[in-house]
């Protein structure tokens, strides 16, 4: 991820992320050139498109998982929260201590009862202790989900997060998302089933 | 939490679950040096010293690719390793604690293994202190090739062969400054190059190859 110190100077204040001229390819194959886009607090953005269009590869540029070769990605300072398709969780670790590892890796300080109060939110305080392998992929799945309460991040990044969700853990989502927009946080999400959620801009991929 | 210990505990952790991690290579060392000492008729004699140590040497090697085919696959497999990179940790530091996770794991049981290994190949007792002086840094250097060498077929599926291609040239020099300094203080020769060599190694490896292994952990995140 490229970090532009002269742009903190020139961006509003208030921008949470900016990308200018990115180029997402995937091996020799672009995917998007010239890929622009700025991320104010409160917004919802959507990205759409078919499968193959590009949708998770962006979302990784946009994570820093894979490095932008051209164009930049800025945050700004602000911090990010990404939930990809796959859980980042590790199977052999309980719940707790996944959501333990998550929040150290990403510096911050998080107490027990606030890790228990995220939990309790997604019916899994019961479910504390048990590894994640022997939990259900929706289970699991909320257990990534937890993790948003975990980070205190303004910028969150989501691959398809409805997938294997139950109605109520789909609403708590969509709660969550809203609260963190009230707060002057943001949300880009990667999806095939929008979130239905007031003031959405929605950015439409087409295959390459 | 510093990033060493953060990934230092969780490879701990994760390894004291997987315990056949560490006991296969353990079973794999007392098998193989077993078999040759009984196979070897009338046992090793005083005089083929030499011989028993570069097998000690060979067999712990082998030992320690077996611990560390599996490096960071797991990670890479469930997005761990997306978190981890995405959160923007201190990779290189974080390889380090999980490279030391691995080593205590896996390392010092097989080294705990190598008195057992030395009494069975009839290893005369006063080379035992050299072979700990080598093997410590010795095994240290194998487990981070090793975990270079798993993160460089990252991916790749059933990678053992392809590690071992890869993996293998990179070890000759310390087997044979670790080797060639046992033997020559049982031959009461000058050993102190090749003992200097081996931990002249062991460093640069503890500072340079983190960052390697970290580059490697990024690039497979690109595909």
């Amino acid at each position: 991820m490229i970090v532009s110190h002269d742009k903190l100077t020139e961006t509003n204040a208030q921008t949470l992320l900016t990308v200018s001229g990115l180029l997402v390819e995937v091996g020799e194959r672009a995917l998007l050139t010239d890929f622009d886009l700025k991320v104010e607090p409160g917004a919802l953005i959507e990205i759409n498109g078919p499968n193959g269009s590009g949708k998770t590869t962006l979302l990784r540029y946009l994570a820093g998982v894979r490095r932008a070769h051209k164009g930049t990605v800025d945050y700004l300072g602000h911090s990010l929260a990404y939930i990809g398709q796959k859980s980042g969780l590790n199977s052999s670790m309980t719940v707790f201590e996944n959501l333990t590892w998550i929040s150290q890796n990403a510096d911050q300080e998080i107490t027990e009862p606030d890790l228990l109060d995220a939990l309790a939110e997604l019916g899994l305080k019961a479910r504390r202790n048990t590894p994640v392998g022997a939990l259900s992929a929706g289970q699991a799945r909320r257990c990534g989900l937890a993790s948003l309460r975990v980070f205190d991040a303004k910028v969150w990044l989501l691959d398809e997060p409805l997938t294997s969700l139950d109605a109520s853990a789909s609403d708590w989502l969509k709660d969550s998302i809203t609260a963190h927009r009230a707060e002057n946080g943001a949300a880009v999400v990667a999806t095939h089933t929008s979130l239905g959620l007031p003031d959405t801009v929605t950015i439409d991929l087409d295959l390459p | 939490m510093s990033a060493f210990l953060i990934a230092f505990n969780r490879t701990i952790r994760i390894g004291w679950r997987h315990p056949l991690d560490s006991l296969n290579p353990m079973a794999f060392f007392i098998i193989v040096t077993s078999l040759i000492s009984i196979t070897v008729e009338g046992g090793f004699s005083a005089t083929e010293s030499a011989l028993a140590i570069a097998i000690l040497w060979v067999v712990l090697l082998l030992s320690t690719m077996m611990a560390s085919g599996s490096a960071y696959a797991q990670d890479y497999e469930d997005g761990s390793l997306e978190q981890l990179i995405a959160q923007n940790q201190s990779l290189y530091i974080s390889v380090q604690g999980s490279v030391a996770a691995r080593w205590f794991l896996s390392s010092v049981p097989l080294l705990a293994l190598v008195p057992l290994g030395a009494w069975m190949l009839n290893l005369d007792m006063s080379v035992w202190g050299m072979l700990f002086l080598t093997l410590i840094p010795g095994s240290i250097v194998f487990a981070l090739f090793g975990v270079l060498g798993a993160t460089l077929t990252l991916g790749v599926g059933r990678n053992g062969v392809l590690l071992a291609l890869l993996v293998l040239p990179l070890y000759v020099p310390v087997l044979l400054l670790g080797v060639g300094a046992c033997q020559r203080s049982l031959g009461q020769e000058p050993f102190e190059f090749a003992l200097i060599g081996i931990y002249a190694i062991a460093v640069a490896s503890i500072t340079f190859l983190p960052f390697a292994i970290a580059a490697l952990l990024r690039v497979s995140q690109e595909y």
